[in-house]
């Protein structure tokens, strides 16, 4: 497996995800560009509705792109057959949510951690197949006498670690975390963020890391992408975008988010007005204009393009032009 | 008489819940002091007890399973154990009120959100409004959490999450309480949302002058909305004070600063969270001594077996022994 | 860090099972039912070994006997022991609700599951065929085929499954529905779990529990409709014993003699009020979630 460590491990062009709903046409990814590199944590934020989780469930093929290209290694993942595009798959996989609904309730520890190399046909044998589950065990911090245990007799925490010993199980390279640690309560929250850093050393992997938390985002991620309404608005180096925050979508998260620190609690927060809009055939312009407090006509007419404002740090605003 | 300074006073409280088998032990002595006009926060992961405390001070916890095993409450000077249901139902709305968490499941699915709100004026019309003022109060509190009068007649299923919390609000604030509680208002709502109706709260609590008790595991929203800030850890306040006390260096509780390091701060360009080590304890079977001692990176053989005194200072309470005697504090 | 082999996890997956039937024991009403269908059975069982069938038969007592040590349950209109013809009656009355219970529910689980996992135009398909069968009163549905197929016990039991079908599908589909949402099932996919191994994995071992309270309620009612149907005249014929045959020939005597209609009567009753009795308790214990 060599590949080139200045490509993207993971590129998408124009990609697009729609859905049909009963009043239309749901735009819930619209045209993303982005390029992830190997080794890299790249940050998606954004509200509920944005299409952050449509985008990570894109990428990992559980929906067909409506329209644009998913590059993996170079290779479009739609020109892929075979046995090829299996390989291809399997060095992707995914931690989700919820620790509740995304561990089978009926299956134990040790089966729910076998289950992709059991469907898989990797490691052989039951023997070799629960040798490597205890080697997962041990990395993601599982204590082995769980193993038996069922879903509903463990806490959120440990519920997350299956699901990352899950994801791990076939040695990834790509790991898509849509919110991994959004339900679960802060002293957990750090465990595991602190392991899935650990991890990314170890093991070299490559992350999406979605999430609406910008202190989790700016914690573990070298890039990010703000996004609102299915289109990126703002995106950059973590230090360029908490620095130097251009979008004023991206300001007003800025301000909103609640920092546990004296000043904060003299600081007035800058509200925005309204609230997202419906993601269903949306008008052409820009998306966020309805509740910026800048908006004039020209942000209303067309699309606004991702512009460089500075070496690798785009915009998605009228403002900046 | 007792001092009517205070809003709400919870005295040494007890819950427990009590199953087939085993007996949960919830709350284990909790007293703080919410003074009239002022917000307290209480703060703490799943299962800490902070939503039990709140639902005892409404005295609605679940029935049989859920008692109060010891301590008082009083609410406006007032026993609230003296009560009866009946009176108990009078004070709830008037005196007291609640925001839920979840304002998907919070309101009537099918019963318009005017006639939501109606209902709770109507149960406490003491005054004896008629059916046009009702209407009107209807509108004038929808008008006053932001949301038009003209949407008075809308289904709940017709709101974002955001304007179906502050028809909840609506609905808490229509008999003008006293006192509200607000059990995690925000966590369900996105973040620009939640600033939104943060602020929504604060507003409407400074032009009713109620007093709040607010809870919630996120210490950024504590430090912008409340005056006095209780963490609480496996049923007890392990720390209790003003939200300078708590948010300033000094001396804390080991796990409130275990809190602390677990909260990814903004541009502080650290590499790794200092996380508590270890799980909650389990509430059926709680540790001897300080319930903190097996995950305390201070802990001593005192602390496994000995419950800590509670320290206090100017006001601020620890409950810990490192701070029990001056400077023999037992780090090793 | 061991730099040891790592060796293999031993572990025991008993907890789940053990936690079903601790919980299944402190259900009272389904440590009832379980009881009383055990004696029926015992009964039942042993009744069909010691008594010989051809008891059922023998016309040589006195007709309309009350009960008596010799004729516990006393003698039918022709003489025949009403004990003898009640317990060879169970196991037509048994094998009717239990066989087409089992056969529907397996065909309409597969069906249903198929249908709520896939969606889409077969789903639709298969749905509105559906919809019309059960369009159809059950009974008239019942008659109709019976009538066509010609009468019979095992005409019946084809023409009840053809009845019972749909119900399950639309129910077991309903619960697959609800299963697709979860994510557990999109992980599975996105390591390339196959579909039938999902359904098989993940969706069906999900929807166990209710299409067991389901397969409960159904094997109830099918011995009841089995002699609903055997008492219209449609499924055994005389003089074959069966429960719902029996109540049909004794109803004209049902004043001077009604331990004619009783006995056959609260056998049905009884087989199915236990067996109710023990799928709300399964429901209950399955259940992983619905801890204590």
């Amino acid at each position: 497996m060599t590949s080139n460590l200045s490509a993207p491990l993971i590129e998408t062009r124009d990609l697009k995800k729609h859905f049909k709903v009963k009043k239309g046409m749901l735009h819930a990814v619209d045209g993303i560009d982005m390029k992830i590199m190997p080794g890299e944590t790249f940050g998606v934020v954004g509200e509920s509705g944005c299409g952050k989780s449509t985008l990570g469930r894109t990428l990992i093929r559980l929906y067909e792109p409506t329209g644009g290209e998913i590059l993996y290694n170079g290779r479009n993942l739609a020109e892929l057959r075979g046995a090829e595009s299996k390989k291809v798959q399997l060095e992707m996989a995914m931690i989700f949510q919820d620790p509740y609904s995304s561990l089978n309730p009926r299956m134990c520890v040790a089966d729910l951690i076998a289950d992709p190399m059991r469907v898989n046909g990797k490691h052989g044998d039951a023997g070799s197949r629960y040798q490597r589950v205890a080697q997962l065990m041990d990395t993601v911090g599982l204590a082995r006498r769980v193993a038996g245990s069922y879903p509903h007799e463990l806490d959120g925490g440990r519920r997350q670690r299956i699901g990352i010993a899950r994801a791990l199980a076939l040695s990834p390279r790509f790991i898509i975390c849509d919110e991994p640690v959004s339900a679960l309560d802060v002293s957990i929250q750090a465990q595991i963020l602190n392991l899935l850093m650990d991890l990314q050393d170890e093991m070299g992997l490559t992350y999406l890391f979605i999430t609406h938390d910008l202190s989790v985002v700016e914690h573990i991620s070298k890039k990010i992408m703000v996004t609102y309404l299915g289109k990126c608005v703002e995106m950059g180096d973590t230090d360029q975008i908490f620095d130097n925050p251009r979008h004023p979508y991206t300001k007003a998260l800025f301000s909103a988010l609640p920092e546990p620190t004296l000043e904060a609690r003299y600081k007035k927060p800058q509200l925005l007005t309204g609230e997202v809009a419906s993601p269903v055939d949306p008008k052409p312009g820009c998306r966020f204009a309805h509740r910026c407090p800048h908006a004039t006509d020209k942000c209303r007419g067309s699309d606004i393009p991702l512009r460089e404002i500075e070496p690798g740090h785009l915009v998605a605003c009228c403002l900046n032009m | 008489m007792a001092d009517k300074k205070f809003a709400l006073e919870i005295e040494d409280l007890y819950v427990e819940y009590v199953s087939d088998e085993t007996v949960v032990r919830a709350v284990n002595g909790v007293s703080f002091k919410l003074e009239k006009g002022k917000t307290v926060g209480l703060v703490g992961e799943t299962g800490a007890g902070k939503t039990t405390t709140a639902l005892a001070a409404m005295r609605l916890l679940p029935d049989r399973v859920g008692k109060m095993a010891g301590g008082s409450i009083r609410l406006m000077g007032d026993d609230i154990l003296a009560l009866s249901e009946k009176q108990m139902n009078m004070v709830r709305g008037e005196l007291i009120s609640m925001i839920f968490q979840d304002p998907m499941t919070a309101l009537n699915p099918i019963m318009t959100v005017g006639k939501q709100i109606e209902e709770s004026l109507k149960l406490h019309n003491s005054a004896g409004r008629s059916h046009e003022e009702l209407k009107k109060r209807v509108d004038e509190v929808l008008e006053l959490v932001g949301i038009p009068a003209s949407r008075r007649d809308e289904y709940p299923m017709q709101f974002s999450g955001g304007m179906k919390q502050r028809v909840v609000i609506a609905i808490a604030l229509a008999c003008s309480p006293d006192i509200l509680i607000a059990d995690e208002p925000t966590t369900a709502l996105d973040v620009t949302i939640q600033a939104q109706v943060l602020e929504l709260i604060k507003q409407m609590q400074q032009d009713m002058g109620m007093s709040m008790l607010m809870i919630t595991h996120d210490l950024g929203i504590v430090v912008r909305n409340c005056d006095e800030v209780g963490i609480m850890y496996a049923g007890q306040l392990v720390e209790y004070g003003t939200v300078e006390q708590i948010f300033s260096p000094g001396a804390h509780h080991p796990y409130t600063e275990g809190l602390f390091g677990s909260i990814p701060k903004l541009r502080s360009g650290q590499k790794r969270l200092v996380p508590i080590e270890g799980l909650m304890p389990d509430p059926t079977d709680l540790p001897q001594g300080c319930k903190f001692s097996p995950r305390c990176p201070h802990c001593s053989e005192r602390c496994r077996q000995q419950e800590p005194p509670e320290i206090e200072r100017d006001g601020h309470r620890l409950k810990c022994f490192l701070f029990s005697e001056e400077g023999t504090a037992s780090d090793q | 860090m061991t730099n040891q082999h790592p060796e293999t996890i031993k572990f025991k997956k008993v907890s789940q099972s053990r936690d079903i039937l601790r919980r299944f024991l402190k259900n009272r009403p389904a440590i009832g039912g379980m009881i009383i269908l055990c004696l029926l059975l015992i009964l039942f069982i042993g009744g069909c070994i010691l008594i010989p069938e051809q008891r059922c038969y023998d016309v040589s007592g006195t007709p309309f006997q009350g009960p008596s040590a010799e004729h516990w349950f006393g003698t039918d209109h022709i003489g025949r022991d009403v004990f003898a013809r009640v317990v060879h009656g169970s196991k037509i009355s048994m094998t009717i609700g239990i066989g087409s219970t089992v056969i529907s529910v397996a065909l309409g689980s597969l069906i249903g599951a198929v249908c709520g996992y896939f969606g889409g135009r077969v789903d639709n398909i298969i749905m509105r065929f559906f919809d019309i069968i059960m369009c159809i009163p059950g009974m008239l549905l019942i008659i109709a085929l019976v009538a066509a197929l010609g009468i019979g016990v095992g005409n019946l039991l084809i023409a009840m499954i053809v009845s019972m079908v749909p119900g399950t599908v639309r129910f077991v589909r309903s619960t697959v529905l609800n299963l697709t949402d979860m994510e557990y099932i999109q992980c599975a996919k996105t390591y390339g779990t196959g579909n039938f191994t999902i359904i098989v994995r993940h969706v069906l071992p999900n929807a166990l529990g209710p299409i067991i309270i389901l397969m409960a309620s159904n094997v109830a009612a099918a011995i009841m409709s089995a002699a609903s149907f055997s008492f219209l005249g449609f499924g055994v014929q005389p003089p074959t014993p069966e429960w719902g045959a029996m109540v049909a020939e004794s109803r004209q005597y049902m004043r001077q003699a009604p331990h004619l209609t009783i006995f056959p009567g609260l056998a049905i009753v009884i087989a199915a009020m236990s067996i109710n009795l023990i799928g709300d308790g399964l429901r209950d214990a399955l259940d992983p979630r619905l801890k204590d």
